[in-house]
């Protein structure tokens, strides 16, 4: 074992490359801090970042300059690889994006710097949409429904006919996605953003299928397990957990209303414990009661239940020889991912043998006055990933909900889209 | 022997090292991390900072004009950016260092001589050897591993120094005739470290490319054909242990390559 930090049986590297649009390689960016402030989520892209380098104002290899190999340029991808141990010895893309700005600065103290920002491929699913209409199945006629997964991977093989290029280029479908859901619509979408059109197919589809955006440009659409892809042990891998259990944005009555006098209604079976939480929606462009019914439970599915928020830190295993390696401290958080399942256990924390409340210990068994630890141990969601190479801070169960966000979602829903 | 760039800064006669901590090992900034209930820290990475150097030069003039104008050459000295910082009394291994600060103190009554205490900043912690050393295989026809992969066999470099050091290695392509050279491979087995070239490799005698793992200076961290064309490659810029360092380094091409591999190095010394 070597003495220094370049060993990669331990230590973690970063490499990152500068390579034109059209993906020839010009040179490599030597001066890149550290990968850090990435945040991914499910149902979503991934953010950009923005990356200062301490280059000079007046040349820091943009296009022209002196000795210039021209890194610094709109449309140059930048590209993050890492290697180390349990890593591909090729490599591991971890990041890329194209650079869509640059911000030269010379400041009081004479420091030169670049901030450049890094905008990843994903960013498609805000920038494009459909302004005309496309339909998928016949409004009435249930067997020209279709599997909503055909809806999601329609995007991704046809044209956009205002640009010629499929409406997600560059981005592609994993190669790993189902094919089937199990479940068949029907929807026109007209005059919608690929985001909007994707959180719509998502909708029609059964409970707790989520897409992810991956750093190599493809999209993972899938259903998260029931078993925990992940373990964390409090004690061993994480730090500053928390959890909060909310009940506050809780709906159980979802009354949507379609286009004309359609309408659906669909109850949850927890009326008696929350009383009603109702939820109005409307949605002009479904001419299908089948449909509509569908989104209407779907709304259902996703919001009636109780939000299990957690927060926490997961460090990196590696970067130290004495920690027992991918199976001693810390985590492999390069296996990551979100949409991923995981299950915290609080392996050195104070035990109760059955149930999670006081007046379901058993005498002389179980601990009247501890905390109740297997309320932290049911399966939840990644739902958010900030990345900062040496460790991931994860929000996990389900989103955070933004009140303004509903508050625009609803509005949205209820504007009329008159059609002739 | 002490100097920065060319001016002794301690010639016996007009200037006098009295002091410098030199010796001190450069401070390793670890990264830590508290894992919740568990004694101690997670360490998640370590690097080494910058290094500063602190001097006394104490300087004898003959008259105080004198004295002043030995000053305003020292000034003249100390003011150069980037220059070779030797205090090292058994040999002339230097760390490459700015002089940041100079404070100097005439005392009552002490016309003939002063004190400046000097503060150097090294960006780069490590000292240099005066001197570099290196690997060369000489011209050779390698053998093969497999299928179309042919290998220079394990090389061993003994680095010197005692801290790890950034090589720069050469491959030629040494056949007369036209070579068809598919991939370049250099593993540095002892870190686990791998870089591999796949386009616009060495084709004609003598066509050469240069793996260059010193990220400082020109074309760093860079790999580069006939000193000219920038070349694509994917893995880490290997370095070389002090001690032992096992190499691996392997062709891929239709029939056994001649070739020759050369490494060149600096040895560093942590102080």
């Amino acid at each position: 074992m070597s003495s220094n930090f370049q060993d990669l049986t331990v230590y973690k590297q970063q490499q990152v490359l500068a390579l034109s649009p059209s993906g020839t390689f010009i040179d490599v960016i030597r001066d890149a801090p550290l990968l850090a402030g990435v945040r991914e989520a499910i149902n979503a892209a991934i953010s950009p970042i923005r990356v200062q380098l301490p280059r000079s104002f007046a040349n820091f290899d943009q296009v022209g300059a002196t000795g210039s190999r021209g890194t610094i340029a709109q449309g140059n991808i930048i590209q993050y690889w890492l290697y180390g141990p349990g890593l591909p010895s090729a490599g591991l893309l971890r990041y890329q994006g194209y650079i869509d700005a640059y911000e030269p600065a010379i400041a009081d103290t004479g420091e030169q710097t670049v901030v450049v920002t890094l905008v990843p491929f994903s960013a498609a699913v805000g920038d494009r949409g459909e302004t005309g209409t496309t339909t998928f199945g016949t409004s009435g006629s249930s067997g020209t429904y279709v599997d909503p997964i055909t809806m999601f991977n329609w995007w991704f093989t046809h044209n956009d006919t205002n640009t010629g290029i499929h409406y997600m280029d560059p981005l592609t479908l994993d190669g790993t996605n189902p094919t089937s859901s199990g479940v068949t619509a029907q929807y026109s979408f007209q005059r919608q953003n690929m985001m909007d059109i994707l959180n719509t197919i998502l909708t029609m589809l059964p409970v707790n299928w989520f897409f992810r955006c991956n750093p190599d440009k493809s999209v993972t659409l899938n259903v998260a397990p029931g078993t925990a892809q992940h373990v964390f042990y409090i004690g061993q891998s994480i730090a500053n957990p928390s959890y909060k259990q909310d009940w506050s944005t809780l709906k159980n009555v979802i009354f949507l209303k379609g286009s004309g006098t359609l309408t659906s209604t669909k109850k949850g079976t927890d009326l008696s414990t929350y009383g009603e939480r109702l939820f109005l929606g409307e949605d002009t462009r479904v001419t299908d009661q089948n449909t509509l019914d569908t989104l209407a439970q779907g709304y259902l599915n996703q919001l009636d239940r109780a939000i299990f928020r957690s927060k926490i830190r997961v460090l990196d295993y590696r970067g130290s020889q004495q920690t027992g390696g991918s199976t001693g401290m810390g985590y492999d958080i390069e296996t990551l991912k979100v949409g991923d399942t995981c299950q915290i256990i609080d392996a050195i924390g104070a035990s109760i043998a059955s149930g999670s409340v006081w007046d379901q210990a058993q005498w002389d068994v179980d601990l009247w006055d501890g905390a109740p630890p297997n309320v932290l141990s049911q399966v939840v969601q990644i739902i958010s990933l900030d990345y900062n190479f040496d460790y991931v801070d994860l929000e996990l169960g389900t989103l955070q909900p933004s009140q303004d966000s509903k508050l625009l979602a609803v509005q949205r829903r209820l504007q009329k889209y008159t059609l002739t | 022997m002490a100097s920065y760039g060319t001016f002794n800064i301690n010639d016996g006669v007009n200037y006098f090292l009295v002091k410098k901590d030199s010796p001190g090992f450069t401070p390793v900034a670890q990264t830590y991390f508290k894992v919740g209930r568990l004694e101690g820290m997670k360490k998640t990475g370590e690097t080494v900072n910058q290094k500063t150097i602190n001097c006394d030069i104490v300087i004898v003039g003959s008259s105080r004009a004198d004295l002043e104008a030995k000053i305003d050459s020292l000034y003249a000295a100390l003011n150069q950016r980037g220059q070779n910082l030797v205090l090292h009394t058994n040999d002339n291994r230097y760390h490459i260092a700015d002089c940041i600060e100079v404070d100097l103190t005439m005392d009552l009554g002490n016309i003939l001589h002063c004190k400046a205490t000097c503060i150097f900043n090294a960006l780069q912690p490590y000292l240099y050897s005066a001197t570099t050393s290196t690997l060369d295989t000489g011209s050779m026809t390698l053998t093969l591993v497999s299928g179309s992969t042919y290998t220079f066999g394990t090389q061993t470099t003994t680095g010197g120094g005692n801290v790890f050091s950034r090589p720069t290695l050469r491959i030629y392509q040494r056949a007369v005739a036209s070579a068809s050279w598919t991939q370049i491979q250099v593993q540095q087995t002892t870190d686990n470290q791998t870089i591999t070239m796949a386009s616009s490799l060495p084709s004609v005698q003598n066509d050469y490319i240069d793996i260059i793992c010193d990220p400082n200076g020109s074309n760093g961290f860079t790999v580069l054909k006939n000193s000219s064309t920038v070349l694509a490659f994917t893995g880490i810029f290997p370095v070389l242990e002090p001690g032992t360092t096992n190499w691996t380094v392997t062709i891929n091409a239709p029939t056994a390559p001649t070739a020759q591999a050369v490494w060149t190095w600096t040895p560093r010394w942590l102080s």
